[in-house]
């Protein structure tokens, strides 16, 4: 029962690493954001769990519950990915990354549960094209970019600690994360970006017979400097601030000429968690988030371009039924975004005469830009422990992702919906010194509807259409199936437990062949990008991570 | 003369330990004990120091020490060692007495843990073992932010910074007058030169300056604080006020590193952050029974400023070993204790050829050896109770390599090759070339100090002490100086003053001997007032300087005094005042600066043909050696009170420092007059052959020149208040507060009158005055900061996690002058003066303009008047260590986490606002 209790543990505190790598750093060295892998591997459970902890409170419940030794977590990992035929261009076409790190729970009797991660890591992404800033899609469109590209590094430093604590009826928790990623381009033009993010949050829940209800306010800020040196001859006019599909500003480009941008994204959020009685033969888990991002930047004249507003709403449901033997499960997880961008406008005059100052005020405001999101989860399954050795799960789900981007000027839109149906299969197997487990996951992504209105008018002029607006759109439309699979040992050495993972991932599949840019592409580069007819969609994933339990 | 003074002190001392009488025994006692470990196992070579009378002693090998000659009453004794937390033990001795000390393993789960600098001490910044790793510091420039008035900034380790004291900015006379001392030797650059235009600072070399070598590099500016690790360090004091008599050629404090020594564990210290990867290890062993003690040690630092910047990185190596052994003997004890250091720097650039437009090299080798031997007696019943023998000697190889463009910017390059004064052949330059050139220098330095401590009680309540002894220093470099590979490429061929350097080891060494004596007397009533009263003098000569020097014959007098009375107990208050007179002895460089060769083309004849031209120039040399210098000297002056509530505890210190003779290159002028031959004769052909003097017109030119000399005319003036407010412990939130900061105010001139020779033409001849200004220009600089330390400390967690808020709330510059635009005296070519009269002022203001005197106006433009003031801004840092385990520890650390900057308008009417970058890092601790 210990090493159930132990594992779980250790699940959850890898879900919640992973998670975090997921949310703060593998947004840079995954793949792209629409990463299904992600969705479609964890269990039940530990998703339930990841969810859960999410809550600064429920560690020290579920401490209180089990009653469980600190356990502390040293973890490296190693990961590499290479994609073939479309990629997204502002991410590249291939990453490798490196991870170190350690978490530890901490439990004095009688004051609390004190749970501390941190971790470093180092990657790097190869061959990004018009894009310089760290995870561009918070900033979209409003993206810093240059036509000539590169490879770029990454150092990454994540500390998270949350707290928890009852007092009386009430589990008061509270969280801080902080990270941040220096990313660098060594050719040139240089680029360097200093990332961070600061967070913080704050639950309150009561447990009554046997109901969890939790509150959690959390707020946030993420800082982006971005500065660029050395560019070559020829390369000076060939910077550009875009802000939506393809439409671009040159003069107030912020890295033309040693000028640098801050960009900052401040986020509130509340969420709202319910969670019947764990042991009662039906568990189920809902959770309602909502969160709202808020993005501004500021050139190095303090003008404030740019704005954008995200709303993003996230409900959940997670059913349990506990049985002897098997454990049946249904969960489905949402995401809806919707996302509007301002453009300012900015006036300068002469503020003080007498002293001849100068100052900037802001005469106008357009609304151009708009996008929604929705992402949903929905996945069926049982596992099955037939004997104390052996466990076995399988599942079904469906993914589906629909996403529209449009702009007012010139009524520019796009429009996707794709569904990726998926099997998934488990099995465990324990022995004296250690657990084995293999898991395999198939799915077919296949596009149910797509459309691209971007009809450029002037043509006098060169745009970036191709670059930003459909690239992205056509890496969207691709049917192609997806393998994954991944297998992990357990091998208890008494005080301690090395646990060693390994897992890949398969795609194969092709652009639609009627997705094809026909226009001509404006400003033409030696960065690789993706070609204007179809092509290929495959890509290759393996990655292994090493742990030490003790 | 050094020979005699030394045998002098050798006489005196021998005398002191063999005669005098005991102090009697009545009212002085002997406390003896013995340190152990909370695991029963002795601490070998703690420190135990009695605080009342700072008599301290090294405990032997197994933890046994003694201390004489304390007064009947309550002491503080506290003992500190590598590895431990300084532990304070309260003894009342009425008779001699046997105490045991037990010291616990620093741990963040003891329930008391000290990260700040010790607030004990008022009259100095102490800083222990546990603060200086919780800082997760670099260098030792890391360590220097928990002082009161320093400011956050990013660490730069491929950059020289200056070390800056009680000041707003930097400034070199400061940074070379800081003394560092590790184990009671200083550590000095005054051997290192690099007299080169272009290098070495100076007014017309700073135009030139070859950018790549004077940012990362310094002369006359002091220790380079990248160069000393951390890692070896188990405690640093740093006092900025008035230093003890024992402490010479210093002018701005001193800061004191000890060295680890003893047995510990063995540690690994790894440590990364966005520009430096640093590797540590180290463990003390114990030898043997009788045999001490040797603790060992070195760490890689990998640093790279800008991640971008392949081919400019920084690495550091450092090892230290560390001996230690004490023997009874029948009078006392003596203990020895022997370090040798390592250091081994590398900094290397390389421009790319398509970014920088053409490939330039610049490297650093740098490595320097040090030695430190000392042996300490402590005596029983003598007079002399202690006396230290301590000599130093290091070793510093340190080479740098350039490999530089020259490039033509319109008219060809040429350059003379004449090592003597006249008339000579010059070459012409290619338009485009490369130049290579090395700087070369081998300090060694030697350094012996005899110190003796005495103490004698005056009846039961005061106490006279007295430390007296010499020093003795050699500084020779042995270097090639600064070495070009091709004379006929030169470096710098835009500045005439290039010069032919010599070799370093051709210069004469620096030595100088001195004598110090300190007397402190302590009073303590039975309500436990204190006064204490320090005086001190120095007297130091340099020894080995050519007669005519000044400094050859006017040896250096410091006075030196401390005074402080301390009332009560419940709420006890405490005045402090301070004067003195600290004074940094020139170096090298200023006292050998290289002759100034000045060439100029009597002849310049280019054609397209090669074989058609000719150069004649002609050279004056000029010695610029100054041998009326005199040290630079710091007046301080500072007065302080201090109050202690329970454990609320506050400190303000105010002072004035005045350095008035700080060592500055300034330009000279001098008249200069050659033959001309630049108009050719009417009817001369000159095509297809050498060109001739003959062929072109005689004319005399007369001209002004100007060359650096090495002058007392910096001026750097320091007003200030520091202050420390320590709030007891907050136990709801398990929160230590500290509030620090400081008011400095400090304003940089010069106390020479300004000289100007305008570069302009009149009449086709070239300007026939140099006029003299008294204009006084000064730059003035405020700035008052808050440090606002949050030290939350939860021992059953073993964490420790920081908040630190720093605010500025005022940060000012301006430029100031006395408006005097008009000149007070023209001389003339022949050296006549003349006075500046209402006519000539009339003829200045002449409209329509008279050329001749226009150019003399120097006004400064208002603009240039305005006050810089940046609105009051934040930033707010964090750290946390966590222990994991016995053997392990985790620290992680987020600089400008958060930061407020409002935008302002700048002294150039710019609208600006300061951006900030965070800065962040982690670090693990294993134990073995």
């Amino acid at each position: 029962m210990k090493k159930t209790i132990l594992y779980l543990l250790l699940l959850t505190c890898f879900t919640k690493a992973g998670a975090q790598d997921i949310n703060e750093i593998e947004k840079i060295t995954n793949a792209h954001s629409d990463d299904h892998a992600s969705a479609i591997m964890p269990s039940a459970e530990s998703l339930n769990y990841s969810i859960m902890l999410l809550n600064p409170d429920y560690r020290n419940i579920l401490r209180s519950r089990k009653d469980t030794a600190p356990i502390n977590i040293i973890k490296s990992s190693l990961a590499h990915d290479k994609k073939h035929g479309d990629f997204l261009h502002y991410l590249g076409n291939e990453y490798q990354n490196l991870q170190i790190g350690g978490s530890g729970n901490f439990s004095p009797k009688d004051l609390g549960t004190l749970h501390i991660h941190a971790s470093y890591n180092r990657s790097h992404r190869n061959n990004i094209s018009w894009c310089i800033v760290t995870e561009p899609e918070k900033y979209w469109p409003y993206v810093s970019s240059d036509s000539i590209g590169g490879n770029f590094k990454y150092e990454s430093y994540q500390f998270d600690s949350d707290y928890g604590i009852q007092l009386g009826k009430i589990n008061i928790g509270a969280a801080f994360n902080f990270s941040g990623i220096q990313s660098y381009r060594e050719t040139d033009p240089r680029v360097l970006t200093n990332l961070t993010k600061v967070g913080a949050k704050l639950s309150a829940s009561s447990i009554n017979n046997g109901h969890y209800y939790s509150l959690a306010m959390g707020l946030g800020r993420d800082k982006q400097y971005q500065t660029m040196s050395y560019w070559r001859p020829g390369q000076q006019d060939r910077f550009f601030s875009l802000h939506g599909f393809g439409l671009y500003d040159t003069y107030n480009s912020p890295v033309s000429f040693g000028n640098s941008r801050m960009n900052y994204i401040y986020h509130i959020q509340g969420r709202f968690t319910y969670q019947s009685p764990i042991k009662r033969k039906w568990n189920i888990t809902a959770l309602l988030e909502y969160r709202k991002d808020m993005l501004e930047t500021e050139e190095r004249n303090i003008c404030n371009l740019y704005n954008v507003d995200t709303h993003i709403l996230s409900p959940y449901l997670g059913i349990i039924k506990n049985g002897h033997q098997t454990k049946w499960f249904l969960t489905n997880q949402v995401e809806l975004s919707l996302r509007q961008g301002k453009e300012n406008f900015y006036d300068r005059y002469l503020s003080d005469p007498l002293n001849n100052i100068y100052d900037y005020r802001k005469i106008a405001t357009r609304r151009g830009y708009k996008y929604h999101k929705m992402r949903s989860n929905t996945k069926v399954g049982f596992t099955n422990s037939p004997s104390p050795r052996v466990s076995f799960g399988f599942s079904a789900g469906l993914l589906t992702h629909y996403m529209k981007e449009a702009h007012s000027l010139d009524d520019y839109m796009t429009e996707t919906l794709s569904a990726t149906p998926y099997l998934k299969t488990m099995i465990k197997y324990r022995h004296k010194t250690g657990t084995i487990g293999l898991r395999l996951a198939y799915g077919r992504h296949t596009m149910l509807r797509n459309k691209y209105q971007v009809d450029i008018h002037n043509t006098e002029i060169q745009h970036l259409d191709f670059q930003q607006s459909f690239g992205p759109y056509a890496y969207r439309t691709a049917d192609y199936d997806m393998t994954l699979a991944a297998i992990s040992y357990a091998h208890n050495l008494g005080r301690q437990t090395i646990i060693l993972d390994i897992h890949a991932k398969l795609l194969r599949g092709d652009r639609l062949k009627d997705v094809a840019y026909t226009g001509e592409i404006g400003y033409k580069s030696t960065a690789p990008t993706i070609t204007p007819q179809a092509d290929r969609h495959n890509e290759e994933q393996v990655g292994t991570s090493l742990s030490i339990v003790f | 003369m050094t020979q005699r003074i030394i045998s002098l002190l050798l006489i005196i001392s021998s005398v002191f330990t063999t005669a005098y009488p005991e102090t009697p025994r009545n009212i002085s006692y002997t406390l003896s004990g013995h340190v152990l470990s909370t695991e029963g196992e002795p601490v070998s070579f703690a420190i135990v120091e009695d605080e009342q009378s700072n008599r301290r002693t090294v405990c032997d090998i197994d933890g046994n020490f003694e201390i004489t000659k304390l007064r009947k009453g309550r002491h503080t004794i506290k003992a500190s060692s590598l590895g431990y937390k300084t532990t304070r033990l309260q003894v009342n001795i009425s008779r001699n007495s046997n105490i045991t000390i037990k010291m616990s393993p620093l741990s963040f789960s003891l329930p008391e843990c000290e990260v700040m600098a010790e607030k004990i001490n008022h009259e100095k910044t102490v800083i222990n073992q546990t603060a200086i790793e919780y800082t997760q510091p670099t260098s030792l420039a890391d360590v220097f932010l928990l002082l009161p008035g320093s400011v956050y900034r990013k660490n730069t380790m491929g950059r020289f910074t200056p070390i800056s004291v009680r000041q707003v900015g930097s400034d070199s006379n400061t940074a070379m007058g800081t003394a560092i001392i590790t184990d009671g030797a200083p550590v000095t650059e005054d051997g290192t030169r690099t007299q080169m235009v272009g290098i070495t600072e100076s007014t017309s070399g700073r135009y030139w300056g070859d950018r790549q070598v004077t940012a990362r590099n310094a002369v006359n500016q002091g220790s380079d604080t990248r160069q000393i690790s951390t890692d070896h360090i188990q405690k640093v004091e740093i006092k900025h006020g008035i230093s003890s008599a024992r402490y010479g050629n210093l002018s701005s404090g001193t800061i004191n590193i000890h060295s680890k020594q003893g047995v510990s564990p063995l540690r690994i210290r790894l440590k990364t952050d966005l520009k430096n990867k640093l590797a540590y290890a180290g463990k003390g062993f114990r030898l043997g029974e009788n045999s001490g003690t040797l603790h060992a040690g070195a760490d890689l630092l990998k640093s790279s400023d800008d991640p971008r910047e392949l081919m400019d990185k920084y690495s550091r190596f450092t090892a230290q070993t560390y001996y230690n052994n004490k023997w009874h003997i029948s009078s006392g004890s003596i203990s020895f204790n022997a370090r040798l250091s390592q250091t081994v720097t590398a900094n290397k650039m390389k421009t790319d050829e398509l970014t920088e437009e053409y490939e330039e090299e610049y490297q650093k080798d740098y490595s320097r050896t040090a030695l430190m031997l000392k042996g300490t007696a402590d005596f029983k019943d003598k007079f002399i109770d202690k006396l230290e023998l301590l000599f130093s000697a290091d070793y510093t190889y340190d080479k740098i390599k350039r490999h530089k463009m020259v490039l033509a910017s319109s008219s060809p390059m040429n350059i003379p090759l004449a090592w003597e004064e006249g008339e000579h052949e010059g070459i012409y330059l290619p338009g485009k070339y490369y130049s290579d050139f090395k700087i070369d220098n081998k300090p060694v330095n030697l350094y012996f100090l005899l110190d003796a401590q005495s103490v004698v009680n005056l009846g039961r309540t005061a106490m006279l002490s007295f430390e007296y002894g010499g020093d003795f220093r050699h500084t020779k470099n042995y270097g090639n100086g600064a070495v070009i590979d091709d004379p006929e490429r030169p470096p710098f061929p835009y500045n005439n003053s290039y010069m032919r350097p010599r070799r370093n080891k051709d210069i004469p060494a620096i030595i100088t001997s001195a004598g110090f004596l300190q007397t402190n007397f302590r009073w303590t009533d039975k309500r436990d007032n204190t006064l204490k009263l320090s005086l001190g003098g120095r007297i130091t000569q340099m020894m080995n300087l050519p007669s005519n020097y000044r400094l050859a014959t006017h040896p250096v007098i410091e006075p030196r005094l401390n005074a402080s009375y301390h009332i009560g107990k419940k709420i006890r208050n405490g005045l402090r005042v301070g004067y003195g007179e600290e004074n940094k002895l020139p170096t090298l460089d200023y006292l050998y600066p290289e002759k100034v060769y000045k060439d100029f083309y009597m002849m310049n004849a280019y054609t397209n043909k090669a074989e058609n031209r000719r150069l004649i120039t002609y050279t004056n040399i000029y010695d610029m050696t100054n041998p009326s210098l005199r040290p630079a000297k710091n007046k301080k002056i500072e007065a302080g009170w201090d109050m202690t509530i329970g454990k609320f505890s506050m400190s303000i210190t105010a002072f004035h420092e005045h350095c008035g003779t700080g060592f500055q290159y300034i330009g000279q002028y001098y008249p200069l007059t050659y033959d001309l031959y630049s108009k050719v004769r009417p009817g001369t052909d000159l095509s297809n052959r050498k060109p001739q003097k003959e062929d072109y017109i005689k004319e005399e030119y007369k001209t002004f020149t100007s060359a650096p000399r090495a002058m007392n005319s910096r001026k750097i003036d320091k007003k200030g208040i520091e202050y420390r407010i320590i709030f007891p412990r907050i136990e709801l939130l398990k929160t230590n507060i500290e509030l620090n900061g400081a008011y400095y105010k400090t304003n940089y001139s010069s106390s020479l009158d300004e000289y100007y020779y305008p570069h302009v033409m009149i009449a086709d001849r070239p300007y026939q005055y140099v006029a003299r200004y008294q204009n006084k220009p000064s730059n003035e600089y405020t700035r008052l900061n808050t440090n606002l330390w949050f030290n939350t400390h939860l021992p059953r967690f073993g964490m420790m996690f920081t908040n630190f808020i720093q605010i500025i709330w005022r940060d000012t510059n301006q430029y100031k002058d006395k408006h005097n635009f008009y000149p007070v005296e023209l001389i003339a070519h022949d050296g006549t003066i003349i006075p500046v009269t209402q006519e000539i002022i009339d003829r200045i203001d002449a409209e329509p303009i008279d050329r001749e005197y226009t150019v003399l106006k120097r006004q400064t433009l208002p603009i240039k008047y305005t006050i810089n003031e940046k609105p009051v801004s934040l930033i707010w840092n964090i750290k946390a260590t966590k222990d994991l385990s016995r053997y392990a520890r985790l620290s992680f650390f987020a600089n400008a986490i958060l930061d407020h900057h409002p935008k302002y308008v700048s002294g150039q009417q710019i609208i600006s606002r300061d951006w900030t970058t965070p800065y962040f890092g982690v670090e693990l601790f294993i134990n073995f």
